[in-house]
């Protein structure tokens, strides 16, 4: 492979010897890369500014034998998104996107749809209010889940295919998610049966709402903190099962313990 | 090969930077030298594991509690230095430009390795700035993304305390030059220009 040019986001950074890294970078014409950096850790080197998690670089890089890693030959930042720092809970939450993408996703191939996702979520993230920040990370991950393919069927029930105004919720308002059959269960359906998600009407009309609009809009889309909540677990749930991680991303627990998601403090 | 021989090869491997034949060559090092020099490195390697712990106050490993910078009674106790690991109070040690006191934290706020506020000896610092005395904090973590981060949340911290927070200055190396350097250290070294 010739030398190659592109633009890309910093998913991750791993020290790879005394002062080369090797850093996973999401990069808008070809997928996620994995790219040696060497020298980064020298306070003089070549490659300005640092390659810092959630740094936008433009960068160049070559394959150098039949391994499957990169070199990289420069890099400029383009944007560093600073205000990400300005609170801790920021920080986490943008942490949590990035890591998601990362697990998610195992080779290279270009996706412009997700690189864009990407680079509105770390934006947006920057200036987001406090309280809107755990439903701004869901929003992401459903948007994202979409793109990759792993929709779960959100407009029909997934046994019977009722739909529209057919498709009633129980007497107290509930409606059934399964994350094994990939998507909503009407109580008919559902029989009770306690391995099924509760869901309001109004927790999937937000998730339905989430999948039509940009992420700009998602501040606007109102939800209940406990119900975002509610819509975390799911995901997280779906996730677990169809692609075996979920509940234990680290960045995840790193927002528990600065409590995100439980009361305002 | 004897096997004590293909031993102290293995463990030497384990060393970070040692690969196979650096190894290999010292352990016939080892091998050659006099018995007492062999048994001055294998002490000095267990006086290292048996005798350092850690400052009861500011964390840095020592062999006395408190250590020797904390006990110097020269030193301004006024001023606390907030640094990652204890390699960095060797680091700043070294620059013989700074008469205060450490802090070190044992790391930095990491969300991808979940390693979060109680983790870190942040609760420990707070306790010591309560106490009276002191004026200044300095923050002196990496000025790295996962550093940043620690340094805003710690600034966050202590502002409401009254006390003076700093953190230290980011630009250009001695020797580099600005047409190579990236706009963000540019940018926070014209930012950071100090009276000449």
């Amino acid at each position: 492979m010739s030398i190659k040019k592109t633009e890309g986001i910093i998913l991750k950074k791993i020290k790879w010897s005394e002062t080369s890294n090797i850093v996973t970078l999401y990069s808008k014409d070809f997928g996620k890369l994995k790219l040696l950096a060497k020298g980064v850790q020298r306070l003089k080197s070549s490659f300005s500014g640092g390659l810092e998690l959630f740094g936008l670089i433009d960068f160049v890089f070559y394959k150098r034998g039949k391994k499957n890693l990169y070199i990289l030959s420069s890099s400029d930042l383009v944007s560093s998104y600073p205000l990400i720092f300005s609170s801790v809970e920021r920080y986490g939450v943008a942490s949590a996107g990035i890591e998601l993408l990362d697990k998610l996703l195992a080779g290279e191939e270009k996706n412009e749809d997700i690189y864009s996702l990407l680079v509105d979520f770390l934006s947006k993230v920057q200036d987001l209010d406090k309280k809107n920040l755990e439903k701004f990370l869901w929003a992401y991950s459903l948007k994202l889940l979409s793109l990759l393919g792993y929709k779960p069927r959100f407009d029909e029930c997934v046994k019977c295919g009722k739909r529209g105004k057919s498709l009633k919720a129980t007497s107290s308002g509930f409606l059934f998610f399964s994350s094994d059959l990939g998507g909503i269960v009407c109580p008919t359906c559902a029989k009770g049966d306690k391995l099924y998600f509760r869901l309001t009407r109004s927790q999937l009309n937000w998730i339905r709402r989430v999948l039509d609009s940009s992420l700009d809009r998602i501040e606007k889309l109102e939800l209940e903190k406990r119900e975002v909540k509610n819509i975390g677990d799911l995901i997280l749930d779906f996730l677990s099962y169809h692609t075996g991680f979920g509940k234990e991303l680290k960045s995840l627990e790193f927002l528990k313990k600065i409590s995100l998601g439980k009361e305002e403090s | 090969m004897a096997d004590s021989i293909d031993r102290l090869i293995e463990e030497f491997n384990k060393l970070p930077g040692i690969g196979k034949k650096t190894a290999q060559r010292l352990a016939f090092h080892v091998l050659r030298i006099k018995k007492e020099e062999a048994e001055n490195l294998a002490q000095a390697i267990m006086d290292v594991k048996e005798k350092i712990r850690y400052c009861s106050l500011c964390f840095n490993i020592t062999e006395k509690d408190p250590c020797k910078i904390c006990a110097d009674k020269k030193r301004d106790r006024s001023l606390i230095c907030v640094v990652e690991e204890s390699k960095d109070v060797l680091a700043v040690e070294k620059t013989g430009q700074y008469n205060g006191a450490y802090h070190v934290l044992g790391g930095v706020l990491s969300p991808l390795d979940n390693i979060g506020p109680e983790d870190l000896k942040i609760k420990e610092l707070l306790n010591r700035l309560k106490q009276k005395g002191v004026k200044e904090v300095i923050l002196a973590t990496n000025p790295s993304t996962e550093g940043e981060a620690t340094a805003i949340y710690l600034a966050k911290l202590i502002k409401p305390l009254g006390i003076k927070v700093t953190r230290i200055a980011r630009g250009l190396p001695s020797g580099g030059a600005l047409e190579y350097a990236d706009v963000n250290t540019l940018a926070n070294a014209i930012e950071g220009r100090v009276e000449f």
